[in-house]
């Protein structure tokens, strides 16, 4: 009998909370970094994705003093990297049709933190048709619009929430068994932009949230079974986005097993190298998407009733 | 020996090849009252020819049963002779269950042709069902409904819709006077095997979708069938198996026996309508 979700959640994303202070030591950026950003993906992105989890565990509330804390320090110092958002400001203003400083922002907004140049820059692109037409993923443009959402710059109501969730691969209710890795990816994205990261489950139109009850289970089994960690806990994170969670706890303590001791989650069953940057580099996103899960699952089954016995057919 | 049907021997592997492809031969184009007969008389391996037999189970009489032809006193001598020849033997007791319900199928299905010639009773027994709310054990218990796959198989007139007045067996027509009445090849099977079936929809159609992204054609093509009868017999479905099918038959050119598979469930879904 698996031990029950709630607990099994708190401590995946406690342990991953931990793992993830080593950021101050190995997610910094260069210290010759441009706006430019010669490499996103390798320090801004992860810097950014830090910032996420940590302005979610204090949005929920669930968090003990110590990850509070964690959560707090993080994003100062992913602030400062930054430079206070100044880094973001003239990103944008350099850029203006790409999307990462707002998105980026968004999630520091979430956590308290503002840029006024930044955001007098954003409200002015916000009303550019350029921007608004640029061509990008549908579930970018999701990201885009809770972002806005997010910093204050649209309303609900002034966004078209129906029509970009129809443009998603999951807004058309895909037959379930056509569907590959990156589309997943697409499709997780999708949900938490969405719900803003689980705060409005009833976002989801009801047709969707019972597709995905229904496919979750078999999407999860099959990725958990060719041990690809990363994805099964960002669909785990897509279950607690739904108005009734989809939380199974027999993929929570395979999850739960993955870890390791000090808190990282591996990405997928290749070896982790030994040396800490390197294990950082590759396992960082990985172990945010177990402290996120973790964070939004332990939030949802807190003072849920006690699931009933299952009855046994006669 | 063991035999489930779905993992023949590797040496009989190529005669149920040749069975299955025989019997879709038989479906999609002229009739053949002697397929099973003719099919052992001509075999090179006749042990081979008899697993075949054994291992397509009620399949095997499909061109039969969807056309409402009875079966004759030959071809139900063959069915005979390769259950004496391969006792019912398990791998493992869920095996052994899987195989007895089977069995059962291919003897009801003679039963109504009036060739009682296979003593397999109904199991008391039943596959664990999945349970709670979340359908805990959909995974185990849709493979095993996919080897249950020749259990789906209908009449000419369709599947057995539930609640329908009639038993398997009974004569569709009263005897006249002076005459016996017409045998019953027309029933649809019918079982609390097939009750379970229209009980847990959702974990058919999970295990059919598991199945694919696993590349499991095979199981997938025994699920969808599965998602036809139910289908047709009146029950949602979250799952259409449709396209489904069409994917299975591109995803395994030249498999005959899953091409018999898709091939049955498709009959169903077109004589829906």
């Amino acid at each position: 009998m698996s031990a029950p979700v709630t607990t099994t959640a708190h401590q995946v994303a406690t342990r991953a909370f931990d793992w993830l202070r080593r950021s101050e030591t190995y997610g910094g950026l260069p210290a010759d970094s441009t706006a430019d950003l010669a490499d996103p993906n390798s320090d801004y992105k992860p810097l950014a994705e830090t910032a996420l989890a940590c302005s979610l565990i204090l949005r929920e509330g669930v968090a003990g003093p110590r990850e509070a804390q964690t959560a707090r320090v993080l994003l100062d110092f992913a602030w400062q990297q930054l430079r206070e958002g100044d880094l973001l400001y003239e990103r944008q203003l350099r850029h203006p049709l790409m999307t990462d400083p707002l998105e980026v922002y968004a999630h520091f907004v979430r956590a308290g933190y503002r840029h006024t140049r930044l955001e007098r820059l954003l409200k002015h692109l916000n009303g550019l048709r350029s921007r608004h037409a640029a061509e990008m993923m549908p579930n970018r443009r999701l990201a885009v619009a809770n972002a806005t959402r997010i910093a204050g710059f649209a309303t609900e109501q002034e966004q078209d929430w129906d029509a970009l969730t129809a443009g998603t691969w999951l807004g058309r209710a895909p037959e379930p068994w056509a569907i590959d890795w990156m589309t997943a990816y697409c499709l997780t994205h999708t949900v938490f932009h969405i719900t803003d990261w689980g705060a409005r489950p009833e976002a989801l139109p009801p047709s969707l949230q019972s597709y995905l009850t229904t496919w979750l289970p078999v999407w999860t089994d099959i990725w958990k079974e060719v041990a690809q960690w990363d994805l099964v806990t960002e669909l785990l994170i897509v279950g607690a986005c739904l108005e009734e969670p989809y939380c199974d706890p027999v993929v929570w303590a395979e999850i739960a097993a993955e870890q390791h001791p000090d808190g990282m989650l591996p990405r997928d069953a290749d070896p982790v190298s030994g040396d800490p940057a390197e294990a950082f580099k590759t396992h960082q996103h990985t172990t945010v998407v177990a402290a996120v899960a973790g964070t939004l699952t332990l939030s949802r089954t807190l003072g849920a009733p006690a699931p009933a016995p299952a009855t046994v057919r006669s | 020996m063991p035999v489930t049907g779905t993992a023949p021997r590797a040496e009989y592997a190529e005669a149920v090849e040749e069975l299955a492809t025989r019997v879709l031969g038989a479906l999609e184009g002229a009739e053949d009252t002697g397929l099973l007969a003719g099919f052992l008389r001509n075999a090179d391996d006749i042990k081979a020819a008899l697993a075949a037999v054994r291992a397509l189970g009620a399949d095997a009489l499909a061109p039969y049963v969807l056309r409402g032809v009875p079966v004759g006193a030959e071809e139900a001598d063959a069915v005979a002779e390769a259950h004496r020849v391969f006792p019912l033997v398990g791998a493992g007791p869920a095996d052994a269950l899987v195989m007895a319900w089977r069995d059962w199928a291919t003897a009801r299905v003679l039963a109504s042709s009036g060739r009682p010639v296979l003593d397999a009773p109904q199991p008391g027994d039943m596959l664990e069902e999945p349970g709670g709310e979340d359908g805990t054990g959909w995974q185990s218990w849709s493979v095993r409904m996919a080897q249950l796959a020749p259990l789906a198989l209908p009449g000419p007139d369709g599947p057995r819709k539930p609640g329908r007045p009639g038993q398997p067996g009974q004569p569709s027509k009263p005897g006249q006077p002076g005459k016996p009445g017409k045998p019953n090849a027309l029933a649809a099977l019918d079982s609390p095997v097939h009750e379970a079936a229209r009980r847990h929809v959702r974990a058919l159609a999970r295990g059919a979708a598991r199945s694919m992204l696993r590349r499991d054609p095979a199981t997938a093509a025994g699920l969808a069938r599965w998602l036809a009868l139910v289908r047709v017999s009146g029950a949602g479905s979250p799952l259409d198996p449709a396209p489904l099918l069409d994917h299975v038959l591109l995803f395994r050119p030249g498999d005959a026996r899953t091409a018999l598979d898709v091939t049955i469930g498709q009959w169903m879904l077109r004589r829906a309508g």
